[in-house]
């Protein structure tokens, strides 16, 4: 390798294989240590999943009686809105975030659809898109009768 | 003079001495005497003005930080009772609203100024970097904020813009979710949103305005690019004749500027106070939720394109380009990216204006573009 001494005269110095080994292992072992150190931080900045349901748990949602044909009724649990429905073919449920900027879209009972406040997406009773600009329909969620009661499967 | 090796010259005053024991050390009379260009005007205080108006959010962000609990059970209380109960509360807060508003408005005005004359070129590249990331920072001081007072406003229009990371390809939803400390718009957001607003992006607009000043004070300002003597470089910092220097003229100069911006602060601050809604409530959206109107324009663009494309069900290209929600944030990005390396891409030597018509042209359409959006989003139902 030639190098500049700082005299303005090129010198030449070679690099032995002993200080070239010694050079790549302290490389490797800095690519090494910030790897792990960047993968740790990545792995931190990540939330682990968290609720107080766990998941295929069973929650509560109310009497079969409260919800007539025709009604919805909102539903909070685990930082979710859901929307159970009692339709003619019986009960559904859906993810009541709007598949397109995640706004919490509202059952219109008149009309029977779904419509979103932000940007006018609107939705059928299967959840299914009718206009605007959600890109999917909404996200279904598994909905039990027994014992005169409604529950959602999380 | 001296006689007998004995000096007769006054012994300077204690002030002067601790002064000039600074000023050995420090610089300070370079700093202060600087020469600006000959061609120095008002529209150079802008970049100055952002900085006082910087200033002004941190001693109000500080003043704040000491009432305000960042939890959904007591942040919107403790906006309310800083804003209704505190000495003052309601003033500081809205010179602290008010004041996003006029930093932003003034660091556009600022980098416009930088466009027209041409000093994002060499060798000024890094000057022109570090001022558009400290623009994508304060746009980040402007989101994170937003959310804290967690009212239904902040809460939503926090919910629909973060949702707008997942539309990103690949890593989207990776990013939604340690940008939100979770799946939804909860407390761990507000935590998060809390630690970027008021230690992240204050360090890092700090460390950006250090290379920023450090740049600009060893290359020069700019020469206007209507001189007629204006050459590619920058004005000679070194020849001080018949320049003003930068205190006092400048300084008096900008400390008007920052006056008369402070006084139409706290004419707004007085007759248009910041509002507090209802308190967040996450399972009802308001209708027509809207952000703020920096972001307005990025709001009007996803709406401009279809919900699905064609190329939904196309490998690889269906995650690009597969729906409008995708194709804006790269729009938005690539946009982004260009404004950022913008000295890359105008390499073409000299600043004059008549040698950068098709630049000039098309930094002009896109401000009219960016307007022009805000407006039309600004009215959109």
């Amino acid at each position: 390798m030639v190098m500049d001494d700082g005299s303005g005269q090129k010198a030449s110095k070679t690099i032995g294989r002993r200080e070239a080994l010694a050079n790549i292992s302290l490389l490797g072992a800095l690519v090494v240590l910030g790897a792990g150190v960047v993968n740790a931080f990545v792995r931190f900045i990540y939330p682990p999943r968290r609720g107080v349901q766990g998941a295929g748990d069973e929650i509560e949602v109310g009497p079969v009686a409260n919800l007539a044909i025709g009604k919805g009724t909102k539903f909070f649990a685990d930082g979710v809105t859901y929307w159970v429905l009692h339709v003619d073919d019986g009960f559904k449920s859906f993810n009541a975030k709007c598949t397109h900027a995640g706004c919490i879209v509202e059952w219109i009972e008149g009309s029977r659809y779904f419509k979103c406040p932000c940007h006018g997406a609107q939705f059928d009773a299967n959840g299914n898109v009718i206009s605007g600009p959600a890109p999917s329909p909404l996200v279904a969620a598994a909905t039990i009768v027994k014992g005169g009661k409604i529950y959602l499967k999380g | 003079m001296a006689i007998n090796g004995t000096s007769l010259e006054p012994r300077p005053r204690l002030p002067q001495r601790i002064y000039g024991w600074f000023d050995a050390r420090l610089g300070i009379t370079g700093v202060l005497k600087y020469p600006m260009p000959k061609s120095v005007n008002w529209s150079h205080t802008l970049g100055g003005l952002t900085f006082l108006l910087f200033g002004m959010q941190v001693v109000t962000g500080i003043l704040l930080a000491l009432y305000y609990r960042p939890s959904p059970g007591t942040a919107y209380e403790s906006v309310r009772y800083v804003t209704n109960v505190t000495s003052y509360g309601w003033l500081i807060r809205g010179l602290h609203a008010w004041g996003a508003t006029a930093m932003l408005i003034v660091l556009f005005a600022h980098m416009v100024r930088v466009f027209i004359y041409g000093a994002y070129k060499r060798p000024r590249e890094m000057n022109w970097i570090t001022g558009a990331l400290l623009l994508f920072a304060a746009l980040g001081f402007g989101f994170t904020g937003y959310l804290l007072p967690w009212d239904q406003i902040a809460y939503w229009a926090t919910t629909v813009g973060t949702e707008l990371t997942d539309a990103v390809p690949y890593i989207g939803h990776w990013l939604l979710v340690v940008m939100r400390g979770g799946e939804a718009t909860t407390g761990e957001t507000l935590a998060r949103f809390y630690t970027a607003h008021t230690l992240i992006l204050p360090l890092l607009a700090v460390l950006l305005l250090g290379v920023h000043f450090l740049v600009e004070r060893k290359l020069g300002m700019t020469e206007s690019p209507l001189e007629p003597d204006e050459d590619a470089g920058s004005h000679d910092k070194d020849d001080v004749s018949g320049r003003e220097p930068f205190f006092p003229n400048h300084v008096l100069r900008e400390g008007i500027g920052f006056c008369f911006v402070l006084g139409v602060l706290f004419l707004l601050v007085a007759f248009m106070p910041p509002h507090l809604e209802a308190k967040a409530d996450p399972t009802t959206t308001p209708q027509h939720i809207k952000p703020e109107w920096y972001f307005l324009p990025s709001y009007q663009l996803l709406k401009l394109f279809p919900s699905t494309t064609s190329l939904k069900s196309v490998p690889v290209l269906g995650d690009f380009f597969g729906t409008g929600k995708t194709i804006s944030v790269l729009l938005i990005g690539l946009a982004a990216l260009g404004f950022l390396f913008l000295p890359f891409l105008d390499r073409k030597p000299g600043r004059q204006i008549y040698l950068r018509r098709g630049w000039l042209t098309t930094g002009a359409v896109a401000v009219i573009a960016v307007i022009g959006l805000g407006i039309w989003g600004h009215h959109s139902k």
